[in-house]
């Protein structure tokens, strides 16, 4: 046989095996897995990902069906060796810090929070609150509280504020807040101190029984910093006169500016 | 010989083929199975559903975030169509929630095999709040009272049901955001977003008239919200197998549609012609109008798998050029000049951060990291004449005011070691050192140490335990008489003011977040799944901070909480989740009173101290708030196309204020009144699969929430503020919902 023609069925039967394989790998899987039962999620079908590319090779699970594949990403799977076969390819800026984050150091895997294979939503599973929930307790409590954001209601995730993946970016305390409460950002001609630290001195964002997600009521909270001299301050109900003027909006009757003042005359607040 | 030896090869090859297949029943010999796995019916991707709902009465706490506020029916849609999962080329996906209401969503999501992503999102979102208040006044930004308004000296006096209308308070916000990006090939990947935001309401405010704090002239008002947002940023992304580069920039136009909101004094106490009713006026700005510039630079090197180094730079420039209203928009009033027309200086903040993670030994890794964050006002320091509270004409220079451009910088330092051990043990050991400088404050300095004991615990297969110890603490600087308070005041003021009587920057007094502390905090998970059919988890967390040299504002802190959370699948068709919450926060704080009614003079000398500086004046408040949740699911298939759900949740909320003389010995102990929160929700559901496409959802929701906040019961009759007359929290309400759902 002529060289060339060689060389050619050489290429031919290597090209039938580069098509076949991923196929033939593919196939093998979806011999006892119903692809229609758990497509894969949005975007790792548009990149013709392969079930092995995740779970290994697997050849031992292929002969025997009871094995495990090479990897798998059950509930309580370790999370270093869960989240490599991601960590291979989402290496991007929001995953940078993803080892030396809280969750990364705490062996959390990726799978823990994200499902890969939803029938019901085409899409790389954005996990739900209710997710974050299921380990922390204490904050999922507070977002039942009378006073929450609105993440019960489903306009809102906690990724909306915490950066799961470690990643702050460019945040600063106070800025995670004004990428909503844009009126607050200032600045203003008279700045309040603990405004311009950390909303959370003031605020409680998970929940709270007092408006405005407080921490504590006025007047208390405001004298927690201020002193009450040359001012109503003393409650109704206390011996001696109280005032009247705590009712309400106590200081916030007559302080309303406190997140900071842009008038001349805003020096305490009032204008 | 070569021919020969090609033919072999593919006779191999297709004998390998041909076994494979043959090997197809041994496979399922294990799963005992006779045939092949039936061929499943194909997912239905898209669903139509158009849903009725129907409630019983108006609210604001049960709807606080969605459409039902009113009392009546209510029709909408949701929408999901989306592309096939064979269709490799591209998906799409559309969706629409709530549509018809005005909390409505709609997205639309595609994606192709070469990469191009496209986002568009429409959310709409109501905020409702407590609607029972009332006001005499009309207008928006200029509020004024009706023309047979009737002053009086008190607000006690004026006739509480002339002219009410009712104060809507709450606001929407409706945001569009759309988002793309596409590949550029070599690792190189660019992005842009944009989000457009508005948003609309009222929120009721409080606006004074005084001259002194001895004869406030207050009213609580419709206060209106209008602003308009427009954030666009655009982002290069480069990656590869080891180097991740990112260089972002971000643009936020911030509109606030009324510049200021101007208000009638009602009342007529004395203040003068200039102040009192009809001719009083005052004015409030408003929040300004800004720009910010944002830059973003990241980063990460991966030397190898386990060793990498990360960082992420930004900064941000803020500026708002507002024109700044006059001292007075009461025309009576003398009008001093402004020392400038607007601030028109920029608010710097930077981050930077920094981290490197080393693997020392197998098993165990190091990072190491930095941050520096840094906020810098660059306004000017002007000197503004002090027109308290538009009651009056301008007071004298030397009670002029500055204004304090507040800047802070903060240097944090962090190690944290990580071992993994034998059977999914994972312990962490973290330090944390922070230095920050503030200016202006009384307190210039503080520095944190804060140490962190994290441990990951498997106990057996079905359990896992996770515990967290942290302490922290915070050391600040000598407490400056001269910073804080003084740098507001004019040179001659505090010229003027004897040493021993600026009791106002004494060291011990409060400044609650520079203050020193110890900070404790520790927190429990356990996690147990002993069977497939039970399932436990509890949490218990305390946290407590001493500010150990505070003698005034807040001196201690105690917080603890355990939840605990069980589920039980009872047989295949019933499983039942019950959970619970209790929270205890208790808190103390110290407070100086003084004799001389409300005006409290606090310079005046009580020999043989000033009363500022007099511990013989002194009071403790002590507060608890407490909060317990309680509440259970279930879920019972009743046959194979009906499930029944009901769910409960009931939570409990009491507030209690103890106050104690400490020294004060003309003041009475007294415990304030109760405050209690009480909500709970009781629903019920049934699911009907009609058939594989059609289903239908039915639901009631009983609803009840009230409390008893004596801060605002009988609210209308304070002394000096015009209250709005809002009432408690008082509803009670069932809601009825009936889905029809469509699936092809």
């Amino acid at each position: 046989m002529p060289r060339t023609m060689t060389t050619g069925l050489l290429m031919l039967s290597l090209l039938c095996l580069t098509l076949l394989l991923p196929e033939t790998a593919l196939a093998a899987c979806l011999k006892c897995h119903d692809e229609q039962e758990a497509p894969l999620a949005f975007q790792h079908r548009t990149q013709g990902l392969a079930c092995t590319q995740c779970h290994g090779v697997s050849a031992a699970h292929e002969d025997k069906p009871r094995v495990s594949p090479d990897q798998t990403f059950r509930a309580g799977a370790a999370g270093e060796a869960a989240s490599a076969p991601c960590l291979h390819c989402h290496q991007d800026a929001e995953r940078r810090f993803w080892p030396t984050s809280d969750h990364g150091q705490a062996d959390v895997a990726c799978s823990s929070c994200h499902a890969i294979h939803q029938p019901e939503r085409n899409d790389p599973g954005e996990p739900a609150s209710t997710k974050c929930e299921s380990c922390h307790a204490a904050e999922a409590a507070r977002l039942r509280y009378p006073v929450t954001h609105p993440l019960q209601a489903g306009s809102m995730a906690c990724s909306d504020c915490h950066s799961p993946h470690g990643n702050e970016g460019s945040l600063l305390p106070t800025d995670k807040c004004v990428r909503c409460h844009q009126d607050k950002n200032g600045p203003f001609l008279f700045e309040h101190e603990p405004v311009t630290e950390d909303c959370a001195l003031c605020h409680e964002p998970h929940g709270s029984t007092l408006p405005a997600l407080l921490n504590n009521r006025p007047p208390f909270l405001c004298q927690s910093c201020h002193m009450a001299a040359s001012h109503p301050s003393r409650m109704p109900v206390a011996a001696g006169g109280g005032d009247l003027n705590m009712t309400g909006k106590s200081c916030l009757n007559c302080h309303q500016q406190v997140h900071g003042s842009n008038h001349p005359s805003g020096a305490r607040f009032t204008r | 010989m070569k021919l020969r030896s090609f033919v072999s090869l593919g006779l191999i090859l297709l004998a390998q083929q041909v076994m494979a297949e043959a090997a197809d029943d041994e496979l399922f010999d294990d799963f005992a199975l006779d045939d092949e796995p039936a061929a499943s019916t194909p997912v239905m991707l898209n669903r139509l559903s158009l849903s009725i709902s129907a409630i019983s009465a108006a609210n604001h706490q049960f709807s606080r975030f969605s459409d039902d506020d009113n009392r009546g029916m209510r029709l909408s849609a949701d929408l999901l169509l989306q592309s096939r999962p064979g269709n490799i080329s591209s998906q799409w996906r559309l969706a629409g929630a709530r549509l018809g209401r005005q909390d409505q969503q709609l997205s639309l999501q595609w994606q192709t095999a070469r990469g191009y992503h496209f986002d568009a999102s429409y959310v709409a979102l109501p905020w409702h709040g407590n609607d029972s208040g009332q006001s005499p006044f009309t207008g928006t930004s200029v509020l004024q009272l009706p023309v047979n308004w009737t002053p009086a000296v008190n607000a006690s006096g004026f006739d509480s049901t002339l002219n009410r209308r009712d104060i809507h308070t709450g606001s929407q916000r409706r945001t569009l955001s759309l988002h793309f990006s596409q590949p550029l090939g070599s690792g190189l990947r660019i992005s842009a977003d944009g989000q457009f935001e508005e948003k609309k309401g009222v929120l009721p405010g409080g606006f004074a008239i005084y001259t002194n704090a001895a004869n406030p002239q207050a009213v609580v008002l419709p206060l209106p919200v209008d602003f308009k947002t427009t954030d666009v940023s655009s982002r290069l992304d480069y990656q590869s197998s080891q180097l991740t580069l990112t260089g972002e920039g971000r643009y936020r136009q911030f509109r606030n549609r009324h510049d200021s909101i101007s208000w009638q004094n009602p009342y007529q106490s004395g203040l003068g012609t200039s102040v009192d009713y009809p001719a009083g006026w005052g004015t409030l700005a408003t929040a300004p109008d800004y720009d910010q510039y944002q830059w973003l630079a990241g980063g990460s090197y991966r030397f190898t798998d386990q060793s990498l180094l990360a960082f992420t730079a930004a900064r941000a420039e803020t500026r708002q050029d507002t024109d700044l209203l006059p001292y007075t928009a009461n025309p009576l009033l003398t009008q001093p000049a402004l020392p400038v027309a607007d601030t028109d200086d920029a608010l710097q903040t930077d981050k930077l951060d920094l981290r490197w993670l080393k693997p020392l030994r197998r098993n165990l890794k190091l990072t190491l990291g930095y941050r520096y964050q840094a906020r810098e006002n660059q306004a000017s320091v002007w000197q503004w004449a002090n027109l308290r509270g538009e009651g009056g004409d301008v007071q004298a220079p030397e009670l002029a005011l500055n204004n304090r451009p507040l800047s802070r910088e903060k240097d944090q330092y962090n190690a944290a070691l990580n071992w993994r051990g034998p059977k999914g043990i994972s312990v962490t050991l973290e330090y944390d050192y922070a230095e920050t400088y503030r200016n202006y404050a009384a307190v210039t300095d503080t520095e944190e140490d804060r140490w962190e004991l994290s441990a990951r615990l498997p106990g057996g297969p079905a359990a896992s335990h996770r515990l967290s110890i942290r302490t922290s603490n915070l050391a600040g600087s000598t407490y400056e008489w001269s910073r804080s308070y003084f740098q507001e005041i004019s040179l001659n003021l505090i010229n003027q003011t004897p040493a021993d009587q600026r009791w106002t920057n004494h060291p011990l007094l409060r400044q609650y977040h520079v203050a020193n502390n110890h900070k404790t905090a520790v927190s429990w998970t356990s996690t147990w799944t002993p069977t497939t059919d039970w399932s436990l988890q509890g949490t218990v967390t305390s946290d407590h901070v001493y500010f150990d040299k505070s003698e005034l504002g807040l001196t201690e802190t105690r917080t603890w909480q355990a939840s605990v959370n069980a589920g039980y699948q009872v047989d295949d068709s019933y499983r039942l989740t019950v959970w619970a919450d209790y929270r205890d926060d208790f808190g103390s704080q110290t407070g100086r009173d003084f004799n001389g009614g409300l005006n409290k003079p606090a310079n005046r000398v009580t020999a043989p101290l000033p009363e500022g500086s007099d511990p013989a004046r002194n009071y403790v408040t002590d507060q608890n708030h407490d909060t317990l949740t309680l509440g259970f699911d279930t879920q019972w298939q009743m046959s194979e196309r009906l499930q029944w759900s009901t769910s409960y949740s009931h939570q409990l909320s009491d507030e209690d204020y103890q106050v104690s003389q400490s020294g004060a010995r003309d003041l009475a102990d007294v415990t304030l009144p109760t405050v209690r929160y009480r909500m709970q929700r009781l629903t019920n559901a049934l699911n009907w699969q009609i058939n594989d496409r059609l289903s239908l959802d039915a639901a009631h929701i009983w609803f009840r929430a009230a409390d008893n906040d004596w801060q605002w019961q009988d609210s209308s009759a304070t002394d000096k503020v015009l209250q709005s007359g809002q009432r408690n929290t008082n509803e009670a309400l069932h809601r009825i919902l009936v889905n029809v759902n469509y699936e092809f």
